[in-house]
């Protein structure tokens, strides 16, 4: 028994080794960090917890300005022109709000900080012109199902003539916001966005034939381009984020 | 094991390199950059967070491209730019609960960190304040702050400490030296006494080129037998700052006396000098301190 007993003592581990070995486990457990991978869910709801009250205002204004617009018109009877006359003009707007609240990164010299987190800035731009793409999206569709409603135009033919301008104001935004970063730069911006609704306006008002049936293989080339080019200026500016051209970011 | 390795890492502008070939093998401790204004820090800090593409070399993280790893990278940086913004309308709180979130912190998880570091960095009775209000040395404050919200690994800060003042500067070296265990720091800095206490590993750029790297023992040794002290009249300082590196000019009974950084002796009445820190960085400097 005694001989046993003496054995089993010398299994015991070496006290030192034993508190080294149990140490260096402690070390590695608290090392040990659990990492947390957000879910869409999770990202989309940062974003819009984020998003700054003035963009919401704008954003509301416009689409209640559409609304009332459009019951406006309803009563008054008014023709297709009538109603695209300023829903297009809102439909730029609506772009323009959008991206132009995307170069706040820029002029607020946040991107260089935003772009070494965990949600990058591109990252951060794609879920919120998700988010606020299919909201504007979204109203626009509502607005022209009503406008075919009351017009009898064909709905698709409707959606064209709101979807151009907007389309064309999201990919010039995207233009001015790469173009212009600095602080200063963000009063280039805003003239630029406002100029940029002007001229839809101005286009709108304007007597033409473009808004016949005749022409609309020239909107659908117009929708087509605009998204081109608003896909190239995203590309454009996703590359010179990754690069770090845009130096100095800020 | 945390490594981070720099292989002939070059950024050019145009023909201009900005950063021309650094090779560096950091692990665990606090690394001071010096270097000059325009010496290349900041666009190889940019480059080692993977905000700025190299146009040459690798940066690795433990053996693998950070560009390959990604968000798994950025998820274990800290970072304070130089040029630090902020969003003024935010409160500090909010401010570093919205970056948090960017960072994957669990919200709950995050307002317990935010409280800590708002409590670490002095700003704990400002934290519904609007980051407006701040003065500079508070924002700069917020800004370190932020850095450490994800417990990084690897913490990068760009002149961390300008705009603090001394008291401020003394806690930041504080919370320094308390981090830098398990992890990887570096702090590029021109101000020689804020990495002269913190620092394991000096490195010193100049012209987008590592001069020198090492200890701050082997640094002062470099240039130990290139520092001397002399009295002269105090009509004639001038004379020998336009002629010499002088590193410290003192009044005395005696006359004034130059504390001069040169390869060779300045005068036959001068005496070698323990070096400092800021003697190495005159030494390395002095073209630049010239031409300013």
């Amino acid at each position: 028994m005694e001989a046993l007993w003496g054995r089993l003592r010398k299994l015991q581990p070496d006290a030192t080794v034993k508190a080294q070995a149990m140490k260096e486990i402690e070390g590695w457990i608290e090392r040990k960090k659990v990492r947390h991978t957000p879910s869409w869910r999770e990202l989309a709801f940062i974003e819009l917890q984020y998003i700054s009250p003035g963009f919401w205002v704008m954003q509301g204004s416009v689409a209640a300005a559409l609304v009332i617009w459009l019951e406006r018109t309803s009563v008054l009877r008014g023709g297709l022109k009538d109603y695209l006359q300023w829903i297009s003009v809102m439909a730029a707007w609506l772009g323009v709000i959008a991206c132009g609240d995307l170069g706040r990164h820029f002029s607020r010299r946040m991107a260089e900080l935003e772009q070494s987190c965990y949600l990058n800035l591109p990252q951060m731009w794609t879920i919120r012109m998700i988010l606020t793409g299919t909201a504007d999206i979204l109203v626009l569709l509502l607005c022209g199902f009503r406008i075919s409603e009351n017009t009898s135009v064909p709905f698709i033919q409707v959606c064209l003539y709101i979807l151009v301008p907007f389309v064309l104001s999201n990919g010039c935004c995207l233009l001015y916001v790469t173009l212009l970063r600095s602080a200063r730069g963000r009063y280039g911006q805003l003239v630029l966005f406002f100029l940029t609704g002007s001229i839809v306006c101005v286009c709108v008002v304007t007597p033409s034939r473009l808004y016949t049936k005749a022409l609309l293989w020239l909107w659908v080339v117009l929708l087509a381009a605009g998204t081109v080019f608003f896909l190239w200026q995203l590309q454009r500016i996703y590359g010179k984020i990754r690069r770090g051209e845009t130096l100095c970011w800020n | 094991m945390l490594e981070l390795t720099l292989d002939r890492v070059t950024k050019k502008y145009g023909g201009r390199a900005a950063v021309n070939r650094v090779s560096l093998s950091l692990t665990k401790g606090v690394y001071g950059l010096l270097g000059a204004n325009g010496s290349g820090k900041t666009t190889l800090l940019r480059m080692i967070c993977g905000i700025l593409e190299a146009t040459e070399g690798r940066i690795l993280y433990d053996g693998t491209a950070v560009g390959k790893l990604g968000a798994e990278y950025r998820r274990i940086l800290g970072y304070l730019p130089q040029d630090f913004g902020y969003y003024p309308e935010f409160t500090a709180k909010r401010f570093l609960l919205y970056l948090a979130a960017l960072k994957a912190i669990p919200r709950k998880q995050a307002e317990e960190k935010v409280e800590e570091l708002l409590k670490k960095t002095g700003l704990e009775s400002d934290r519904g304040r609007k980051i407006k209000t701040f003065s500079g040395g508070m924002i700069r404050r917020l800004g370190i702050a932020q850095a450490l919200l994800n417990d990084p690994e690897i913490l990068i800060l760009d002149e961390p400490t300008a705009g603090l003042d001394p008291k401020e500067r003394i806690r930041f070296r504080n919370i320094i030296s308390a981090l830098s265990r398990d992890r990887i720091i570096i702090l590029s800095t021109h101000i020689v006494s804020d990495v002269e206490y913190i620092a394991d590993e000096i490195l010193l750029m100049k012209a987008g080129e590592l001069l020198a790297a090492g200890n701050i023992e082997h640094m002062l040794e470099m240039v130990r037998g290139k520092v001397w002290e002399c009295y002269v009249r105090p009509e004639d300082t001038e004379k020998y700052q336009a002629h010499f590196s002088v590193s410290n000019l003192r009044n005395t009974e005696q006359g004034a006396r130059l504390r001069i950084v040169s390869d060779m002796r300045p005068l036959e009445t001068a005496v070698p000098a323990d070096p400092d820190l800021e003697d190495v960085y005159l030494y390395y400097f002095r073209e630049e301190m010239e031409h300013a």
